[in-house]
């Protein structure tokens, strides 16, 4: 209950900040939403001039490329500016006031770097998951919607995972920022489904670095339907959450013992 | 023109990258992964079309393509509009008014000073990837000499554009959220994603009458040697005008710019 | 020829204002309003090659306003000025290169670098000769002690070893003018006494004229001969600081310890600062009452453990006069 009320008020902070500077906050809004828009635009851009990508008709791709970004806003929502900000405070050498509070380090951390402007992607992908569900003629009250919600959980899961992995290596190694770099890279590999790639990446995508459960899976689950073995795609995603919080223990257990 | 006052910045500009180094090495490690995305994302969409030729581009053109963005997008990158924006904000615009070069020269000369530790660490390795694995040519050696003039060109109008921007600053004092989408707009709008043309006609056209195009789409296609050599001296004579308009605007805007500086006593 | 020449400056600042709380952050997306503040409001003065010149007056009082329009990074409303015979703000780029600037929390140095580097970025854009500069840098080095700091970068560094760097970048070229903006913060008691020394050395070495605005008297007792006071946008003091003292410093401060309870203190010409139990702080107009009267009074009247017998601090004489 604390951690909510956490949550509320750093938001309100945030917020207030941000107001402080209007033109910069409608537009950094806007920019949020429009950097996400060249991925469905250029998918149009594809479709009206080839038969696209086999397997995927324009409003499937649609589906797919806006579970993705739904995806991504949530998780810029929660935990995206969490490893830039704990970064930091590592590199200027105030990270020891988080240990302070009266709270678990990790969640203190996650509700302090509450990105609202998250919200601005999260709506964008919601745009056109809605346009495409509607040309498709999809219903949202079906079991596969169920599932097709959980799986997108489970793709939050995977991106915070890996900011955690990317704040945790701030405090064995020093130039994290290049992880950050990589990671954002390797996500773009999930824009587009998994059958266009070779074995190798998506083997990668699905046991590796399971980014599949984000887009690829939710989508095949609402436009073909749900099948249980599906459920097994999350057992990657289980562990490597599991690694990424154990990483932070072990990173907290050092930082502490060391002294900071 | 002081050109040892330039190249003193620039100097100081080595040096800052140098700082930065294992950042800018770290971003062309990544580009193989961008590379091998688009390289699997089209030959899906080639096969599938069956066709071997996308408004004038074979795949191997297109896969050209994408390796050239990148090795443009690396020659012509700026940063300097956060530069601006962090010198007005911290203060540190002082050092800058107070160094005996003009402004525009100070930042450009930085720019130039960072962009020639590009060229070597991240533009060179870029090539010889593109030589070995995606297997990029070199269409002709008036094609190459032009592209080299062209990418100069380039580098000048996205530089300028990227300043127009920082000097925004002065008024705006913060543009980060403008930032973010002149990284993406400057980039896409020049055919840095998606070849131009590729786009819908209608869009292109509109297109011709905005620099973005030279910053990227033009000297790629150059490069690739799908213009005649008529079409070629056009563009560069384009581009070329493109840069004189934009450093017109900017001395103007710049003049403005320390006027109200000067006015709210920053 | 003065080295600096100025006439009725005048300086109008727009300061946008901005409400508290949400509703007020709301609002002010769609209407700015500003104030208008004055920062100079008519200033003129005159400074002769190689003297050391104190500014000093309360926050808000023009003195940073008065530093960068004189050196180039402001225009003035109106008025003029003539340094080292130009028009700072007319010609900035040929002006910079002759005088050096030292603002207190603004560093000049490239963050990510360490000073050593800003200082041959500055031997490059300063055409400085090799020999000279080697010369010129190892002996501010020696005399600053930062040897080791200059190779750290500058965002590594403490405000006081970052001080201490950025003055020597501003002195490298060999300016006739220097500026200091409050040059002493965050040094050390030591550290001080090396930079004024060094500052007093530099002046009667190059004939180098500063100007030092600092809220530190210490500074100003031991650098400056001559002292401008301004507030409010105008000088109102221009002169010597001796001056000031004699003109100002008939008052006295005296500490008095008693083995006796002191129950009150009347004395012609006296007030009483502070009372406790067994000691009393007074001050003593010695114009009305010379000193050695209320010493006797005291010694005659009063068990005395102690006296103690001060000028007050400069500030509280500086505070009188910005009072006028």
């Amino acid at each position: 209950m604390k951690y909510l009320k956490l949550l509320w008020r750093c938001v309100k902070i945030w917020i207030l900040k941000d107001f402080a500077y209007k033109g910069d906050f409608f537009i950094k809004v806007f920019s949020v939403a429009f950097t996400d828009l060249i991925m469905p635009l250029m998918t149009f851009f594809i479709y009206s001039l080839t038969r696209g990508i086999p397997g995927w008709s324009l409003e499937e791709l649609l589906l797919f490329q806006g579970t993705l970004i739904l995806v991504l806003g949530l998780a810029r929502v929660f935990s995206y500016h969490f490893s830039w900000w704990t970064l930091d405070a590592i590199n200027w050498g105030n990270f020891d006031q988080y240990l302070l509070k009266p709270y678990s380090t990790l969640l203190y951390l996650l509700a302090l770097t509450v990105d609202h402007y998250g919200l601005a992607e999260v709506a964008t992908g919601v745009v056109f998951i809605i346009y495409s569900s509607i040309k498709l003629g999809i219903s949202f009250f079906s079991f596969n919607a169920l599932m097709y919600v959980l799986f997108i959980l489970a793709g939050f899961m995977v991106i915070l995972a890996s900011q955690i992995i990317i704040a945790s290596m701030g405090f064995i190694a020093v130039k994290t920022e290049a992880l950050m770099q990589l990671h954002n890279k390797l996500t773009d590999l999930a824009r587009y489904p998994l059958n266009i790639y070779g074995f190798g990446i998506k083997f990668f995508l699905i046991f590796l670095f399971p980014m599949a459960v984000s887009s690829f899976v939710p989508a095949e689950v609402l436009l073909r339907g749900f099948a249980p073995k599906m459920l097994l795609y999350l057992i990657p995603v289980a562990i490597y959450f599991s690694l990424s919080l154990w990483l932070w223990s072990s990173a907290m257990k050092k930082y502490s013992s060391a002294g900071g | 023109m002081n050109f040892r006052n330039d190249w003193a910045v620039a100097k100081m500009g080595i040096k800052v990258w140098s700082a930065y180094r294992f950042e800018s090495i770290v971003m062309l490690l990544t580009v193989p992964i961008t590379l091998i995305m688009y390289f699997f994302l089209w030959k899906s969409i080639y096969s599938y079309t069956g066709s071997d030729v996308i408004r004038g581009f074979t795949f191997q053109q297109m896969i050209s393509y994408y390796v050239l963005s990148m090795i443009v997008g690396f020659f012509t990158w700026s940063e300097v509009d956060r530069w601006i924006e962090q010198d007005l904000i911290h203060g540190h615009m002082i050092g800058a008014m107070l160094k005996p070069i003009s402004f525009v020269s100070f930042y450009r000369s930085f720019e130039i000073g960072v962009n020639l530790m590009n060229i070597i660490w991240q533009m060179i390795p870029v090539f010889v990837l593109g030589f070995l694995f995606f297997g990029l040519s070199i269409a002709s050696l008036f094609n190459f000499s032009a592209f080299i003039l062209s990418i100069v060109f380039a580098f000048f109008i996205y530089f300028g554009l990227t300043f127009l921007l920082g000097l925004s600053a002065f008024w705006l004092k913060r543009i980060t959220g403008l930032r973010r989408v002149r990284r993406v707009a400057f980039g896409f709008l020049g055919g840095s994603l998606i070849p131009l043309n590729l786009f819908p006609v209608w869009a292109q056209s509109i297109l011709h009458y905005l620099p973005f195009e030279h910053t990227r789409f033009v000297p790629i296609t150059i490069y690739l040697g799908t213009l005649s050599k008529e079409s070629v001296i056009k563009a560069l004579c384009l581009q070329f005008g493109w840069v004189i308009i934009i450093y017109l605007v900017i001395s103007f805007v710049w003049s403005r710019a320390y006027r109200h500086y000067s006015s709210v006593g920053m | 020829m003065p080295t600096i020449q100025v006439n009725d400056l005048k300086k109008t600042f727009k300061v946008y204002k901005r409400g508290q709380g949400v509703l007020e952050a709301l609002k002010s997306l769609f209407s700015r309003k500003y104030e208008l503040k004055d920062a100079l409001a008519g200033v003129s003065l005159s400074i002769n090659e190689g003297e050391i010149v104190g500014l000093i007056g309360p926050n808000g009082a023009g003195k940073s306003t008065l530093i960068k329009i004189l050196s180039g990074l402001l225009w003035p409303d109106s008025g003029e000025a003539t340094i080292l015979g130009i028009t700072p703000w007319k010609n900035r780029i040929k002006y910079v290169a002759n005088i050096g600037v030292v603002f207190g929390q603004k560093s000049q140095m490239t963050w990510d670098l360490p000073p050593i580097d800003s200082f041959y970025i500055d031997k490059d854009l300063h055409n400085i000769p090799e020999d000279e500069f080697n010369r010129r840098l190892n002996y501010m080095v020696d005399m600053l002690a930062v040897e080791d700091v200059m190779k750290s970068p500058v965002r590594e560094l403490s405000l006081g070893e970052r001080m201490r760097c950025e003055i020597i970048n501003a002195l490298l070229h060999n300016p006739k003018l220097v500026f200091l903006d409050e040059p002493s913060i965050g040094l050390d008691v030591i550290a001080k006494d090396k930079l004024r020394d060094f500052i007093l050395k530099v002046n009667k070495e190059n004939k180098t004229t500063f100007i030092v605005t600092t809220h530190d008297m210490q500074d100003i007792e031991k650098l400056c001969k001559r002292v401008i006071i301004i507030n409010y946008g105008k000088i109102v003091y221009d002169g010597q600081l001796e001056d000031i003292k004699k003109k100002y410093f008939t008052d006295k401060h005296i500490e008095v310890k008693l083995s006796d309870k002191v129950k009150s203190f009347k004395f012609k010409g006296c007030v009483v600062l502070e009372k406790q139990d067994y000691q009393l702080k007074l001050e003593l107009d010695t114009k009305k009452t010379p000193i050695q009267d209320l010493i006797g009074y005291l010694l005659k009247h009063y068990d005395v453990a102690d006296i103690t017998v001060t000028d007050p601090p400069i500030e509280e004489i500086i505070k009188k006069i910005y009072g006028e």
